[in-house]
């Protein structure tokens, strides 16, 4: 007979014995196992959370600012360089759109010509490939080189192909002092991108200008040729600049079209950290508008539950390893002399040990398993109550100035992406834990009976 | 054939500020096939000197050599495990086993033997038959639970077999039968069984009788065949 079957006997022959340390484990890996069950949940629910709304940062005015008529200022891109070097940054999109004349000398057209930082053209037309030449490159994008992908649509109106220069002018028909300026654009690839039409592509004020503008170019409306091109960050730039100084109090609204940079971030982490290093760096009138801000309102009283949740495992944990250790020291100091027998008999001690581990093992796997499932079924109750309450009484608010904000998650969301489940990961990690905290308790008792004389024991 | 060696064992308990001698340079041989009994007044020392014998303890000077080498040498556990069976007063079974589970509780720690069948002979040979053998050693008679301590201490294959007062606790007619077993191991099974009694009739069994002088702390050997 070996240890590991006298460790069996042992249990099955004195259930009474081991009903004490069966019940406390009981009692206390279930506390365990609804903590463990609510903390995997708010995680989980967290995550789910922040996916949904991804990880994307933007900057823009305050939206008083933009009352005044502000439309048009775009951060400075050397200020927006600075941020979106930070290694956090994923990607980001510095999708300003401006409106170019396309000169020929026959015709006179309205492109809309969009800028990018990114040399993945899916990243701007989602479900877009290239289908004649490239993308740009790492260099162009940095440089700002006057090159552009056009859509196909582009090409096929006004017949251009890759390698084809294709002449881009602005001109702003001011009150007064008329500003002109071209650009010798070269095509490097035709994307196979999405129908743009009116109705996804223009909104609220802006389609008036256009409608202005399409009076003279007899185009069809809702076929409008579309580009982007990456000088064009730099070189509105220069535009806006001048424009500014020059137009001092006039309403700039109908001129330019704003679009809001938008950087993807790696991680939350980023996020954070983002936070922290430019939340307060940007020029005045710019801000941050973290993806974060908008979830932690609806969060929060989660991130709380999860705490809670954290702080009742780990003193449990602590509270558990006290107690069991004292039960097993009993329980073995009532067996003082079973073990002075085993020293009698030449028993290698590991294997006393073993035998030790191995019965406080059976009994707290019976409880495990009892308390895995009582832990659920508590967790399940008391959490999604508790849920509801906090969320009820936290004010939610969603972000105003953004365009984040239609990702954002309702109460009613959260309360329904709440969910304790059994999965493995639960399972798995509470196994651990609790194993961990039993294994730990049965050190103490240990030590102290291998400090045992079986001379003073048996004799 | 000279199976133990006790060598100028000097042992001592600490008294107090002072020492008390126990054992004051013992010099005694055990040899196989021979039945040992030793005497002395109660507190004169036997059960600290078999305990020395068993290996559950060390002297502070002098040696024990078995077959020649220390045990110190062959290690206390290893020296247990192997080559001593050990008998005590109050039986020391495993109360919630049975008598068969309890010899293969000791078989499975030397490893020698371990097969049910093999212990349900040792046990046979010792006068407990398997219906008794099945039985919790709670419920049997204190003769019977000896007799499983005996066999437990043989389930090793031991040289030696060491037991204090194993008739302590048993009435005159018990005691007989017990006296008889250790006698047939030490005859029949060529085993070296060494008694520590203050029954004189357990004494009188002996091939050879150690006499404990408590103030000496030493032996008188009386040769009584
Ligand atoms: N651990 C100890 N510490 C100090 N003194 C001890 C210890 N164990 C035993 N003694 C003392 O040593 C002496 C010898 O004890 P031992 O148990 O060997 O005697 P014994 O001959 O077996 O006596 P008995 O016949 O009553 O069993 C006794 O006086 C006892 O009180
Ligand atoms: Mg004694």
């Amino acid at each position: 007979m070996n240890s590991l079957k006298r460790a069996w006997l042992s249990v099955i022959r004195k259930p009474g014995k081991n009903f004490l340390l069966f019940f406390i484990v009981t009692l206390l890996t279930t506390l365990m196992a609804a903590s463990l069950a609510i903390r995997i949940a708010s995680n989980n629910v967290t995550a789910e959370m922040q996916n949904r709304i991804g990880l994307q940062v933007s900057i823009a005015p305050e939206r008083t600012e933009l009352a005044y008529g502000m439309v048009g200022q775009h951060i400075p891109y050397s200020e927006l360089k600075k941020v979106v070097s930070y290694k956090g940054v994923k990607s980001f999109n510095y999708g300003i759109s401006y409106t170019f004349q396309m000169y020929k000398p026959e015709q006179r057209h309205m492109v809309l010509v969009e800028g990018t930082q990114n040399p993945d053209i899916t990243h701007y037309w989602p479900n877009s490939k290239v289908i004649a030449g490239r993308t740009f490159t790492e260099k162009e994008l940095a440089e700002g080189a006057y090159v552009m992908v056009v859509s196909k649509q582009m090409a096929d109106l006004y017949n251009v192909e890759v390698g084809d220069n294709f002449p881009l002018g602005r001109k702003y028909s001011m009150y007064f002092d008329p500003f002109e300026e071209w650009f010798d654009m070269e095509v490097i690839g035709i994307v196979d991108g999405p129908e743009v039409t009116r109705s996804n592509l223009f909104e609220g004020e802006f389609i008036d200008y256009m409608t202005y503008y399409f009076s003279e170019t007899q185009r069809d409306w809702d076929r409008f040729p579309i580009a982007i091109a990456p000088n064009i960050v730099i070189d509105t730039q220069i535009i806006n600049t001048k424009l500014n100084y020059r137009l001092v109090g006039i309403n700039l609204r109908q001129n330019v079209r704003m679009r809001i940079p938008i950087l993807e971030m790696e991680s939350f982490e980023a996020v954070t950290e983002m936070r922290k290093l430019y939340g307060k760096k940007l020029p005045m009138p710019f801000k941050f508008n973290f993806a974060d801000d908008q979830i932690l309102a609806v969060l929060g009283p989660i991130g709380t539950l999860n705490m809670i949740a954290e702080a009742v495992m780990v003193f449990t944990m602590i509270i558990a390893v006290f107690v069991c250790s004292l039960i097993i020291l009993l329980y073995l100091k009532e067996r003082r002399h079973e073990i002075g027998i085993y020293f009698a008999l030449g028993e290698k001690k590991r294997n006393i040990v073993l035998q030790v581990v191995m019965e406080v093992w059976i009994v707290s796997v019976l409880a495990m398993t009892l308390s895995v499932f009582a832990g659920t079924w508590i967790a399940k109750g008391f959490s999604s109550e508790l849920i509801r309450l906090q969320l009820l009484m936290a004010e939610v608010q969603k972000g105003k100035d953004d365009i984040i904000n239609d990702n954002i998650p309702s109460k009613e969301e959260v309360v329904q992406a709440y969910t304790v489940k059994m999965s493995n990961e639960y399972i798995l990690l509470f196994t651990g834990l609790a194993m961990f905290t039993v294994t730990a308790s049965t050190i103490v008792p240990i030590v102290n009976i291998l400090k045992l004389k079986p001379k003073e024991i048996l004799l | 054939m000279k199976l133990l060696d006790i060598k100028d064992v000097f042992f001592t308990y600490p008294d107090g500020d002072s020492v008390r001698t126990i054992l004051d340079h013992v010099n005694v041989t055990f040899e196989k096939g021979h039945f040992y009994a030793i005497v002395g007044s109660s507190g004169s020392g036997k059960t600290t000197f078999l305990t020395l014998i068993a290996g559950l303890d060390s002297a502070k000077e002098g040696s024990i050599l078995f077959k020649d080498k220390d045990i110190a040498e062959i290690g206390l556990w290893e020296y247990r495990r192997n080559h001593v069976g050990m008998v005590f007063q109050s039986y020391n079974l495993i109360p919630y086993m049975t008598g068969l589970e309890n010899v293969l509780v000791a078989m499975g720690i030397s490893g020698k033997l371990h097969k049910k069948r093999e212990a349900y002979e040792l046990l046979e040979s010792i006068g407990i038959a398997k219906s008794k053998a099945d039985r919790n050693v709670r419920r049997l008679s204190g003769g019977e639970q000896q007799r499983i301590a005996i066999a437990r201490a043989m389930a090793n294959q031991p040289d030696i077999i060491v037991a204090d007062e194993p008739t302590g606790n048993l009435d005159g007619e018990t005691e007989d039968t017990i006296i008889g077993l250790f006698k047939q191991l030490a005859q029949d099974k060529d085993k070296c069984v060494i008694v520590v009694t203050h029954s004189e009739k357990v004494a009188k069994h002996a091939d050879y009788i150690l006499r404990l002088h408590a103030t000496k702390g030493t032996f008188v050997i009386e040769d009584n065949r």
